[in-house]
């Protein structure tokens, strides 16, 4: 992280005074005890306490609290319910925490238009729990949706079990309310589909609080399916299992979802709740179709058709809406039911080509070996987004970084097949110092350039995201040599 | 000093860039030339056309991602993604007729520059929405890319999603990555004839709340609807309300059904021929449903919420000479207008628009209008501001495109 500024530090009283002028005691936090609750996210292995933290309830607000934070050269974490799992709201210590627990409000339910307006720490569940009884919900869901924020999914585009066919936040977001650092309040987008100018929305949708902070959100709401089916696929290897997802989307077919799970996964997930999974395969897909019955029928029949070509153990289609419930209970339970197998579990989140889904899950399986660490994969097949779970016991001396090693030459095996370092938990701190892997210096420099129209002073979340800070001047500036830019020839094609 | 380049590589491009911004020189920077029409009429030292990096680099249609060069034909693109059952789902539309740039298709970089999109962009979002990477070249000469081959990538700052819609004005791309879908079976329009905006729109409402999965909902006021319809016993200027569904043989049918069941029976309501429908709806997305009228020179289009089409179109409907059309359920209106008019209009119907929440892009009109009224409506300064910061991080000699979209 960067090198605390014992200036800012030192100047703690004075912040804290400035702050008070702004908000209620209730909403500042400054004792140790109470800033303990803060020190980390839901990447739980790297733990900080802020400053202080101070929790707005107005965009107001914020912006005065950005001001003041700015003017007096402090450094601003935003965070929502802190459930990132790349260290995105990993405090600094010479740097607040902007809490945004009490912008908790539904402000518009519009069913006209098709879209609600939230502030940004209203849980991505509760969007849908509110329109649900009209038939409508928010197509996003990460497994976290029942804690997570919406202010937090657009910092970090979450996606979720359905953004094969329903998108990502950025696809599913028509409007944003941000407060920049220097507390000018933007209002981009609204309750219609395309915006002016530069697409905004798109570029702060995934920019991991470093651009500005979110209070309120447009988002898009969508008609429940008349029909919604799910089959549970066995195979008898992960490898066969790999291919029928591509057999599938070859075929023209865009389940809902697809969601695949290895042995491991599927045995402690059976133990710890029952979900009727198959105990006699050694790879599960989970598959997710809706639309009209009769469409859903038939694309049930296609799907088996192609999944008995691919060898596969068993086929079971769920009945009732009762038990497709049950059949998904299994895969959001999976995470918990690997923490009851293993004290500790690091859980990954590359992306890579579907094709290279056989390739790479044998690659694991083997460094899994020459680790000594068990791994357990339950992901998002359909979109080739892997979330592999290192088993690992942190109270065994070395295990950690053996566990952090691991899932680094993970990631650099997705790099190396075309993939990515992160589908949809953020580069964060986790993996800020990988970045280099992907990207050249320039590409990295291009988006620091945009960062430093945002935020030239880099107060927002800090020491995320970018291994090697510039300042915003050097960045910027033409390298000018005697009174002219260095002059190339004219070009000749 | 040659003025028009037709750069073979990136670092032709590079070069290319490095040179303009040492000698203060600027740049008009065009994929094949067809929307040159779009943004303020632009006075550059020099052209860039990006038709001689052309070609589809990778395509294999079950990863559902395709890779091609920025100069590509769209029509090329289309046809490789047709011959795989597959389409690019946002139905980009053409402005070369609108443009008058000899109907051509335009390129793939284009389309993905002016962040195209069709009747379906209700459900199926914009070129933004379907953007997965970009190569580019910044106004410092820089080569840089951004997200990569994947569907799901949080990889770094969206940056493909900045690009997507700049018009040119930010770097020139030397490379484009963008999911494909697969293309529906079949497609069939339904027609509700003789409604007025608000029963139609009510309609459209309906329909799109509705679980069956509408890719088409639109409107023509009677005068424009004579050229379409083909119905007995019904007058010139009766409006039509189309509804389109899109899937398996299997799934439309049965939507139809579905369908038809919410549309109430005082309304008579007809299926229309596969090519007529076809025909239709490519005009409806082309714009192209004003050219009955001749020359139609300044046309604008708005993007705002549904429920508010009807109080925009009450608000233009006594203006002499004034056409419009919905579409996406009323999620856009396209206007066209008398140069006479315009100046006046403009600002009135952005105004509206202002109370409602929307946009309202001018997309033809002759310089002087373009000048006086801009492309975009008035933006809050500190909008204005961080938009003028954006360009000036990539591009800090304002040598790409300057002036045409009037941001800076």
């Amino acid at each position: 992280m960067p090198k605390p500024d014992p200036a800012i530090i030192a100047g703690r009283q004075a912040l804290i005074h400035a702050l008070q002028r702004l908000v209620s005691d209730e909403q500042l936090i400054t004792d140790q005890s109470s800033l303990r609750v803060y020190e980390t996210d839901g990447l739980s292995a790297y733990r900080q306490l802020p400053m202080l933290v101070v929790l707005p309830d107005s965009t107001q607000q914020v912006a005065e609290i950005l001001k003041i934070c700015s003017e007096m050269h402090t450094k601003v974490v935003p965070r929502g319910a802190g459930t990132s799992l790349s260290g995105g709201a990993l405090p600094l210590e010479d740097g607040i925490v902007l809490g945004l627990g009490k912008f908790n409000k539904i402000l518009d339910i519009d069913y006209d238009n098709r879209c609600v307006v939230v502030q940004s720490g209203v849980t991505n569940l509760a969007i849908t729990d509110a329109v649900k009884q009209r038939g409508f919900y928010y197509a996003p869901d990460p497994s976290s949706q029942i804690a997570c924020t919406i202010g937090g999914n657009v910092s970090e585009n979450a996606g979720g079990v359905h953004c094969l066919k329903y998108g990502l936040t950025s696809n599913n977001i028509l409007g944003l309310e941000i407060v920049l650092i220097n507390g000018e309040i933007l209002r981009l987008g609204g309750k219609h589909m395309d915006m002016e100018a530069y697409d905004l929305l798109g570029i702060i949708t995934g920019s991991e609080g470093l651009l500005g902070v979110v209070t309120e959100v447009t988002v898009r709401i969508l008609p429940d399916p008349e029909t919604v089916r799910a089959m549970l696929l066995g195979f008898p290897s992960n490898e066969t299992a790999a291919v029928c997802v591509g057999e599938i989307i070859s075929q023209g077919i865009i389940p809902a979802g697809i969601e695949m799970m290895d042995k491991l996964a599927i045995e402690a997930t059976e133990d710890f709740c029952q979900a009727g999974y198959p105990l006699d395969c050694e790879s599960l897909l989970i598959v997710e179709l809706d639309g009209p019955a009769a469409e859903v029928n038939q694309l049930i029949e296609q799907v088996s058709s192609i999944a008995t070509e691919c060898h596969a153990t068993s086929i079971k289609v769920s009945q009732t809406e009762a038990e497709r419930i049950r059949f998904w209970t299994g895969r959001k339970a999976a995470f918990p039911a690997i923490g009851r197998i293993s004290p500790d579990y690091y859980c990954m989140d590359g992306t890579i080509p579907r094709k290279q889904l056989p390739h790479v899950l044998a690659r694991m399986a083997e460094m899994s070996k020459i680790y000594g660490l068990r791994i357990a994969n339950v992901f998002h097949a359909g979109d080739g987004n892997l979330h592999p779970l290192i088993l690992y016991d942190a109270n065994n001396p070395g295990e950690l970084e053996q566990a952090e090693a691991f899932g680094t030459d993970i990631l650099r095996l997705c790099v190396e097949v075309g993939g990515v370092l992160t589908g949809e938990h953020g580069v964060g701190i986790e993996k800020r110092d990988l970045m280099s892997e992907v990207f050249s210096e320039q590409d990295l420099q291009q988006q620091l350039r945009v960062k430093c129209a945002f935020d030239p002073d880099g107060y927002l979340n800090p020491g995320k995201v970018f291994p090697t800070l510039h300042r915003c001047a050097e960045l910027g500036k033409l390298h000018v040599h005697h009174g002219k830019l260095a002059f190339p020839d004219i070009p000749r094609f | 000093m040659p003025e028009n380049f037709t750069p073979v590589s990136v670092q032709q491009i590079e070069e290319l860039l490095k040179w303009t911004l040492s000698e203060n020189k600027t740049l008009t920077v065009k994929g094949r030339g067809g929307k040159t029409g779009f943004g303020h009429l632009m006075e550059t030292d020099c052209t860039v056309s990006l038709e001689k990096l052309s070609g589809i680099l990778n395509y294999d249609p079950a990863e559902l991602v395709m890779q091609a060069l920025p100069g590509t034909p769209l029509d090329e693109i289309e046809a490789a993604l047709s011959a795989n059952n597959q389409h690019l789902a946002f139905e980009p539309m053409r402005l070369g007729q609108l443009y008058n740039t000899h109907a051509e298709s335009g390129s793939i970089g284009g389309t993905f520059m002016a962040n195209l999109s069709g009747p379906r962009r209700f459900k199926a979002g914009a070129a933004r929405d379907h953007i997965l990477g970009i190569k580019a070249v910044n106004g410092r000469g820089q080569a840089y890319q951004s997200g990569g081959m994947v569907i799901k990538n949080v990889t770094g700052y969206d940056m493909s999603k900045l690009l997507t819609g700049s018009w040119g004005t930010l770097s020139i791309i030397t490379e484009v990555i963008f999911k494909v879908l697969p293309a529906p079976q079949t497609s069939q329009s339904l027609c509700v004839l003789n409604q007025q905006p608000e029963a139609a729109l009510a309609l459209m409402t309906k329909l799109a709340q509705s679980p069956h999965d509408i890719s088409g909902l639109a409107y023509l006021p009677g005068d424009l609807s004579k050229h379409y319809l083909h119905y007995d016993g019904i007058d010139d200027d009766t409006s039509l309300t189309m509804i389109r569904l899109e899937g398996s043989v299997l799934s439309v049918a049965e939507r139809l059904k579905s369908v038809m069941r919410l549309i109430p029976h005082k309304w008579r309501t007809e299926t229309m021929q596969q090519e007529a429908s076809q025909q239709l709806w490519t005009s409806i997305r082309d714009v192209s449903v004003f050219t009955i009228f001749g020359n139609t020179p300044v046309i604008m289009k708005l993007s705002i919420p549904p429920a508010a089409a009807t109080a925009i179109t009450d608000f233009i409907k006594a203006s002499a000479g004034v056409h419009w059309y919905m579409d996406a359920a009323g999620g856009w209106l396209w206007i066209s207008m008398p140069e006479v008019l315009a100046t006046t209009l403009i600002p009135g119907i952005r105004q509206k628009v202002a109370m409602h929440g929307g946009s309202a892009v001018l997309y033809s009109a002759i310089e002087k209008i373009k000048k006086t009224v801009g492309i975009f409506s008035p933006q809050p300064a500190a909008l204005v501001a961080l938009n003028k910061r954006i360009k000036e991080s990539f591009d800090p000699g304002n040598i790409l495109n300057p002036g045409r979209l009037g941001l800076v």
